[in-house]
């Protein structure tokens, strides 16, 4: 049971984390006076406020929830697929939006406008997968194979719109939106996102106990009951819709789909009735650090992506040992 | 309780039948084994009846109600299905894992209440696990896996139970283990449909087996009447004797060196 108490105590942390986060920017040295700032109080900066307000606040955010998708659908996936190694990653959500952001790029340079672009190529990405795997019986393994074929043929397609990309304008910016961030997050970008996120988070809430039964065999699932095809379409669409809005806005963050549901077992135990809650917590809490960490270690941004694999590496190598050694094959 | 299937015919794309003219009935109160050498049709009969695959022809009738006009959830409830022993690849807890036997009865958004955990209690109770309520699943042996399955499928609320190989990778000791609570829930009026290599274990613990070769039955009846030196021969192709101990168990004995088929 201590592990539940971890997961009450993250709760509470991740408001307080929230908060540091709107405090806390290059912008405005002393916390103190963004505190004034955020609450109206006297002596407060009204540039401060409103830098708060519509820059930090959007932004932090966008990173909450994205961290929280990404958390909850790898965690998903990982039982769905019955291997703890795959994240929402597995079906070509990231290779479709990559290449839809960047061919929006190469036309458009309006946020909204890539953010659509790469999110419905993320989820004509996986829909080609369910398709071909409904097709085929829709088993692990066809849907498995499926997506790292599509994955295949949308990375040839962002080499080839890489290529033709025009080397002083576009091509930086492509490569600018593949390293992620969050830099260009504002109000605006923020519905389809939230309402993903509620409506996504829910959804797997509702269904934790089915979830749990969705990590057996098809055959075993069936005899329980389980209408398993139609469920896993399902979760499997939810899973892609909640990952394609995210990378949608964040660009590619690897990692967090892989390394957060992990530690939440360790924490909580493998029922999903527990480690979809504290996988959303965890990711958000994950992410909102850092995002924090992006935008203020340095004199400038550094990438997220480039940041949550710089720290995800190391992390997950040590998971990995605690693994091993739980199973007396390292010390 | 009865649970009987007639005439089942099936066969796997491109290939002649795997079941051919299959005909069995079991009644609550019975274990019935089944019998054959590997390939004959056991596993394929038992997913038949458990509704996994759908016989090409003939019908499966449970309480008289044909099969395919159940429900997935309906079927639940009736029939339970312990597969072979499997690891799972998370590390559930015994207790999360015979509660997931409660899913035929609850709905989609549902989660188990105090009734689904009462029922839990009872199918530990009967198979004699309590004990294992809080250790993780991927952490108990091979032996205590199978009843724990068993358990899993008393807390459908199933009154037929297909086992796939229970003795498989199990020692004798354990084996009877698993046979002895068999045997007390056949008492209280479970049925028991068993696949199962081991004649032996058919003479132990069967009231009715039947004898598959190449997809048909080739002999059927109670043990004593059914396991006989001819049907053996031609289930397994190789000479088998029959002897009966001090105690006055029967039992098969292979008789070394007699395999028709490397003649």
């Amino acid at each position: 049971m201590t592990g539940r108490r971890s997961v009450w105590i993250w709760a509470l942390a991740l408001p307080a984390l929230f908060l540091t986060a709107l405090l806390v920017g290059r912008y405005g040295v002393e916390p103190a006076d963004a505190f004034r700032a955020l609450f109206g109080l006297r002596g407060a900066s009204d540039l401060l406020r409103s830098l708060i307000l519509r820059v930090r606040l959007p932004r932090t955010l966008a990173a909450a929830c994205v961290g929280a998708n990404l958390a909850v659908c790898g965690a998903v996936f990982q039982g769905l697929f019955r291997n703890p190694l795959v994240d929402s990653r597995i079906l070509g959500v990231s290779s479709g939006a990559a290449f839809g952001a960047a061919f929006a790029l190469l036309f458009s340079s309006s946020v909204s406008t890539v953010q659509g672009s790469a999110f419905a190529f993320a989820l004509f990405a996986v829909g080609l997968v369910t398709a071909v795997g409904w097709r085929f019986g829709s088993s692990t393994l066809v849907i498995v194979v499926g997506g790292i074929l599509v994955s295949a043929l949308f990375d040839a397609l962002l080499g080839l719109v890489k290529y033709v990309a025009d080397p002083l304008s576009d091509l930086p910016s492509i490569t600018y939106w593949l390293l992620g961030g969050l830099g260009a997050i504002r109000w605006a970008a923020l519905p389809p996102l939230l309402a993903a996120t509620g409506v996504g988070l829910a959804f797997f809430f509702l269904i934790r106990w089915r979830l749990d039964l969705l990590t057996l065999s098809d055959a075993e699932a069936s005899s329980l009951g389980l209408r398993v095809r139609p469920l896993r379409i399902t979760v499997i669409l939810v899973g892609t819709v909640i990952a394609a809005v995210s990378v949608a806005s964040a660009g590619m963050i690897g990692w967090i789909g892989l390394f957060v549901p992990h530690l939440v077992r360790a924490w909580v135990g493998p029922a999903h009735g527990a480690v979809v809650p504290a996988s959303a917590a965890l990711g958000a809490a994950t992410l909102v650090s850092l995002d924090l960490i992006a935008r203020t270690a340095l004199p400038t941004e550094i990438p997220l992506g480039v940041l949550t694999g710089l720290i995800g590496v190391p992390a997950f190598f040590l998971l990995l040992l605690r693994f091993l050694r739980t199973r007396g094959e390292a010390r | 309780m009865k649970l009987a299937a007639e005439k089942l015919r099936y066969a796997y794309v491109h290939g002649s039948d795997v079941l051919h003219d299959v005909s069995i009935t079991v009644d609550g109160g019975t274990a019935l084994f089944i019998l054959g050498a590997n390939g004959c049709g056991k596993t394929t009969l038992l997913d038949c009846l458990s509704g996994l695959r759908t016989p090409h022809s003939g019908e499966i009738r449970i309480d008289g109600t044909p099969l395919q006009d159940l429900s997935v959830r309906e079927r639940a409830r009736r029939i339970g299905v312990v597969p072979q022993l499997h690891e799972p690849v998370f590390s559930y807890r015994v207790e999360q894992i015979v509660l997931m036997g409660r899913a035929p009865h609850l709905g989609l958004f549902a989660q188990p209440g105090h009734g689904d955990l009462a029922a839990v209690d009872a199918a530990l109770e009967a198979v004699g696990a309590v004990k294992l309520r809080d250790r993780p699943y991927t952490q108990i042996s091979g032996g205590e896996r199978q009843l724990v399955l068993v358990a899993r499928g008393l807390a459908q609320g199933a009154g037929c139970l297909l086992m796939d190989e229970p003795a498989a990778h199990l020692d004798p000791q354990h084996q009877q283990g698993i046979y002895r609570i068999v045997r007390r829930l056949v008492e209280e009026g479970f049925a028991f449909v068993i696949t199962s290599h081991h004649p032996n274990d058919a003479l132990l613990y069967a009231d009715r087996v039947l004898f598959l070769a190449g997809g048909a039955v080739i002999g059927k009846g109670t043990p004593d009447a059914a396991i006989d030196e001819q049907t053996l021969r031609a289930a397994y192709g190789m000479d088998f004797e029959l002897v009966r101990g001090a105690l006055g168990t029967r039992a098969v004995l292979p008789c070394v060196g007699t395999d028709h088929r490397a003649a």
